[in-house]
């Protein structure tokens, strides 16, 4: 089994949640592509959760509102990248 | 409220949830009752006073949809019943959405939640009685006819009563093209086995959604996917 790094697995999420390429990833922003609304939002941070095996806040699920963003709020949950 | 009493003696109510407007819908026949989807809401409970509840029917998994369940089989002993899939996934807070409830809410709306009391992020239930694929319930002369429609989620369900009026919780919704992309969602799953079902019922059907108020089904755009 071919295991993922951080990066690897976080762009993943976000390629497997909104079928984007990871080329595009960079700039992406929560409804900025139709894919990103708030259904997919909820599909993303699932994702990401079972990725990394952690549990957002709340307050975090919320301020998740860019690819960058993310990798800053996973910081809080000892995912560095 | 709404109060739709026009299909003999059974009296069929609906009733919208704070948040997101879910609807629980009250059933009855005299002083018996059957629930879809209990939600917390003072109205709704106050309506059920003087009533024996024979069963609570989820259409699926989702937070919004089960969040009265355990109140209600507190105070009427009442068994839940729901597909096997609902019946696991209700018992995990991740899986029936409870953890992302007040997120959803707050980025749907745009404002955070105003009654924070009404919602338990650590919810979960049981279920009473599971089935697969299909169940039929004789309650009171009329048949319920539940049958597995998987797509919004694993566990969705539709319930038919006398072949005439439909309940579909989340599986469809007036004018909209059915919500797939929640977690566990699927639209092969919807394609493959939803859509065949809901194909077989006439237009004229009434559809009783879990959002919304009630419409035709021909009013529906589950076929456009």
């Amino acid at each position: 089994m071919i295991s993922m790094n951080n990066l690897e697995k976080y762009n993943n999420a976000f390629v497997e949640s909104f079928g984007v390429a990871v080329d595009e990833l960079e700039s992406l922003e929560y409804q900025k592509i139709t894919a990103w609304d708030s259904v997919g939002h909820m599909q993303l941070i699932a994702a990401l959760e079972d990725s990394f095996d952690i549990m957002f806040d709340t307050d975090d699920i919320i301020d998740f509102s860019s690819y960058e963003k993310g990798k800053e709020l996973l910081k809080k949950y000892d995912i560095t990248f | 409220m709404a109060d739709y009493s026009s299909f003999k003696a059974l009296r069929l109510r609906r009733f919208p949830s704070d948040y997101l407007s879910s609807n629980s819908y009250l059933l009855s026949i005299g002083n018996h009752a059957v629930v879809i989807d209990p939600c917390r809401n003072e109205e709704f409970f106050a309506a059920l006073k003087g009533l024996k509840v024979d069963s609570c029917i989820l259409t699926h998994e989702h937070y919004d949809h089960i969040n009265g369940a355990n109140e209600l089989k507190a105070q009427y002993h009442c068994p839940v019943i729901c597909s096997c899939i609902c019946g696991e996934r209700i018992q995990n807070p991740k899986l029936n959405a409870a953890r992302y409830y007040p997120a959803f809410v707050q980025m749907q709306t745009r404002l955070p939640a105003t009654r924070p009391e009404l919602i338990d992020i650590g919810y979960s239930c049981k279920t009473d009685v599971v089935f697969e694929h299909e169940r039929v319930i004789l309650w009171r002369g009329y048949q319920l006819f539940l049958k597995e429609t998987p797509g919004h989620s694993p566990g969705s369900i539709c319930i038919v009563i006398n072949q005439r009026i439909l309940f579909t919780g989340d599986t469809l919704m007036k004018g909209q093209i059915p919500y797939t992309r929640f977690p566990g969602g699927s639209l092969q799953d919807f394609k493959r086995n939803t859509i065949p079902f809901l194909s077989c019922f006439s237009g004229e059907t009434i559809v009783y959604p879990g959002h919304g108020e009630p419409f035709l089904l021909k009013d529906a755009v589950f076929n456009l996917l």
